[in-house]
C-alpha cells in the first residue's frame, strides 16, 4: 500500500458511500489481530 | 359396494402393472477389443471459494471412466478432475490402482488427458481410436463398468448433431444428442460411447427423466487430441463475434440483403477478438466463411451433419493459426476479410469467463476484502447467477467488451469483516474500486502497490 494522504488511505467507489477513509497505522496495528479473529492464512494473496 | 369397487381397482391396477413390465435397458456384453481400454478414474476434487476466496470449498469425489488412447494416455472430462487434489486409476481387470495426473485440460472443451507415473501400469491395455463417421440415427454403445469390473455397454441411439453448450456457459461445440436407457452404476460421471469399436462420444450429460445423453463428440475430441500433441497447448479457436438472425424481411431490406445472400447480422464484436482484429465490424452481415454459405440463421450445409451452426467452422473445424476468409455485406457492399483464429485465455478478459484449478487473487485491508471481478466469482449465487447476482457486476460481465476496450481488471469490495477500522461500514459490500489514494485502480496489482 502506498502513498495514504494524511495517514489515511482513500479508496474511492463508483457508487455510495463513494469513498471510506481508513487510518493507515491503525489498519497496519490490527493487520495481526484481524488475521488471528478469522483465521486467515494471509492478508493477499496476488 | 365402495370396498368391491376399491378391490377391482387395485386388481386393475395390478393387472395394468404385470401387463406392462417396466422396459429393461439394451445391455450387452462388451466385445474383447474394448474390454482393456477403460479404466476408473476416481478423483477428489476441491474448488476455491469465491467468497471466502482464502478458502477452499469442502472436498468431494467424482468417479467416471477413462479411455486409454495411446500407449500412455486416458482421455476424460475435464468436469471429472477440475480442481482435483488427488486422480486414482483403477484397472477393471484386476483391480490394481495408480496416482495419475493431468496433463492436459481444456475446460471450455470439456476434456482432459492423464497420465500414470507407474510405465508399466497400463500395459497391456487396448487404445481407442477415435471416429468421426457418426451422424444422426447411427446406433452407439455407453460403455459401464459393474462393480467387479465387468464391462457392460447399452444401445444409444444418436437423435441429433448440434453445437451446443458444453459446461461453460460460453462454450458451445459440436454435441451428439442420444437416447439412452441407462442404468445406475460406480463410476458414471463420465463415459466413453464407442461405435464400431472405436471412440465415438464422452458422456457429459444424463438426464434420467428423460433418458437423453448430451456427449462431446468425436470431432471436438480429436481436435482437442491433435492440439494436446503440442505445449503450449493452444485450444479451440473463437472468431470473436455474436450473431441474430436475418429472416425478418424489414431488416433484409434494410441491409440491402439480396434473397439469395442469407447472412445472419453481425450483434457483437469482441474487441480483442479474430474478427475485430481484421476488420469486421458490429452492423456487418456475414454471409460466407470460406466456401461455406451462411443462412439466415446462421447455420451452414455440413456434408455429413447437414444445417450446423457456423460456430463449428470457427471453432473446430479449424485450428489456432488458420486463416479463414469472412465475407460479409457492409453497407450494400461486399467485403472480404482475412481472419487469423486464435484463441484468447481466461486471464486475457477483463473478467475472466472461469478460474477453475488455480486459487482467486484477493487483498484485504482493515477488514476491507478486494477481489478482482471473475464470472467465477458470480456464479456463487447459483445456476441462476445472471438474475441473482448483483447485477451491476452481470452488467459489467455481459457487455466487458464494449465497456473496457482496454487491458484492465475490475477491483471492488467483496465483503467487510467486522474490525475496528470497519465500524460502520460492515453492510457495505460489492462495489466498483475507481481509486486508491488517488490512483486510478486497474488490477489488484494496482491496489497492492506493485
Amino acid at each position: 500500500m502506498r502513498n495514504p494522504t494524511g495517514g489515511y488511505h482513500k479508496i474511492e467507489f463508483e457508487e455510495d458511500p463513494h469513498q471510506i477513509y481508513l487510518d493507515a497505522k491503525q489498519v497496519e496495528e490490527d493487520a495481526a489481530q484481524l488475521q488471528k479473529t478469522y483465521s486467515l492464512p494471509a492478508l493477499q494473496r496476488l | 359396494m365402495r370396498s368391491l369397487l376399491a378391490i377391482a381397482l387395485s386388481f386393475a391396477l395390478l393387472h395394468a402393472v404385470v401387463a406392462a413390465p417396466e422396459p429393461t435397458p439394451k445391455e450387452e456384453p462388451v466385445p474383447p477389443e474394448q474390454k482393456g481400454s477403460v479404466v476408473r478414474v476416481n478423483s477428489t476434487n476441491q474448488s476455491y471459494d469465491f467468497l471466502r476466496p482464502w478458502s477452499k470449498e469442502a472436498p468431494f469425489s467424482r468417479r467416471g471412466l477413462g479411455v486409454l488412447i495411446d500407449g500412455r494416455k486416458i482421455l476424460v472430462t475435464a468436469e471429472l478432475v477440475e480442481n482435483s487434489d488427488y486422480i486414482e486409476l483403477e484397472r477393471a481387470d484386476s483391480g490394481e490402482k495408480s496416482v495419475a495426473t493431468v496433463q492436459v485440460i481444456d475446460y471450455e472443451a470439456n476434456l482432459a488427458t492423464l497420465s500414470s507415473p507407474d510405465p508399466k501400469f497400463l500395459e497391456g491395455m487396448q487404445p481407442l481410436q477415435t471416429t468421426t463417421g457418426v451422424k444422426t440415427g447411427d446406433e452407439l454403445s455407453v460403455l459401464q463398468l459393474e462393480t467387479n469390473g465387468t464391462p457392460v455397454s447399452t444401445r444409444a441411439l444418436v437423435t441429433s448433431v448440434e453445437v451446443g453448450k458444453y459446461a461453460l456457459e460460453d462454450s458451445g461445440y459440436l454435441m451428439f444428442r442420444m437416447s439412452c436407457p441407462l442404468q445406475f452404476r460406480e463410476n458414471s460421471f463420465t463415459l466413453p460411447i464407442v461405435k464400431e469399436n472405436r471412440l465415438a462420444a464422452f458422456l457429459m450429460r444424463y438426464d434420467s427423466r428423460s433418458q437423453t445423453v448430451d456427449a462431446i463428440s468425436s470431432p471436438v475430441i480429436e481436435h482437442f487430441l491433435v492440439e494436446a500433441q503440442h505445449q503450449p497447448y493452444k485450444g479451440f479457436p473463437r472468431a470473436g463475434i455474436g450473431f441474430s438472425p436475418t429472416r425478418d424481411p424489414q431488416l433484409r431490406k434494410y441491409m440491402k440483403l439480396q434473397d439469395s445472400d442469407g447472412g445472419v447480422y453481425i450483434n457483437q464484436v469482441d474487441q480483442n477478438g479474430p474478427a475485430a482484429k481484421a476488420g469486421v465490424k458490429q452492423g456487418d452481415v456475414l454471409i460466407a466463411i470460406g466456401d461455406k454459405q451462411v443462412d439466415p440463421d446462421g447455420n451452414y450445409l455440413h456434408p455429413i451433419y447437414g444445417k450446423l451452426s457456423i460456430t463449428h467452422l470457427t471453432t473446430t473445424e479449424a485450428y489456432c493459426g488458420q486463416h479463414v476468409t469472412m465475407t460479409v455485406i457492409r453497407n450494400g457492399e461486399r467485403k472480404q476479410l482475412n481472419v487469423e483464429l486464435f484463441r484468447r485465455s481466461s486471464e486475457d478478459y477483463v473478467i475472466e469467463p472461469y478460474t477453475i484449478g488455480k486459487p482467486p487473487r484477493f487483498y484485504i485491508l482493515g477488514g476491507l476484502v478486494f477481489q478482482e471481478l471473475t464470472r467465477q466469482y458470480l456464479r456463487e449465487w447459483g445456476t441462476n447467477w445472471l438474475k441473482d447476482a448483483p447485477q451491476r457486476l452481470v452488467y459489467y460481465d455481459r457487455f466487458q467488451s464494449d465497456l473496457f476496450p482496454e487491458k484492465r481488471k475490475i477491483v471492488f469490495l467483496t465483503q467487510i469483516l467486522p474490525a475496528q477500522d470497519t465500524v460502520g461500514y460492515e453492510q457495505l459490500n460489492n462495489l466498483v474500486v475507481t481509486k486508491l489514494n488517488g490512483r486510478e485502480i486497474l488490477s489488484l496489482d494496482d491496489f497492492a502497490g506493485l
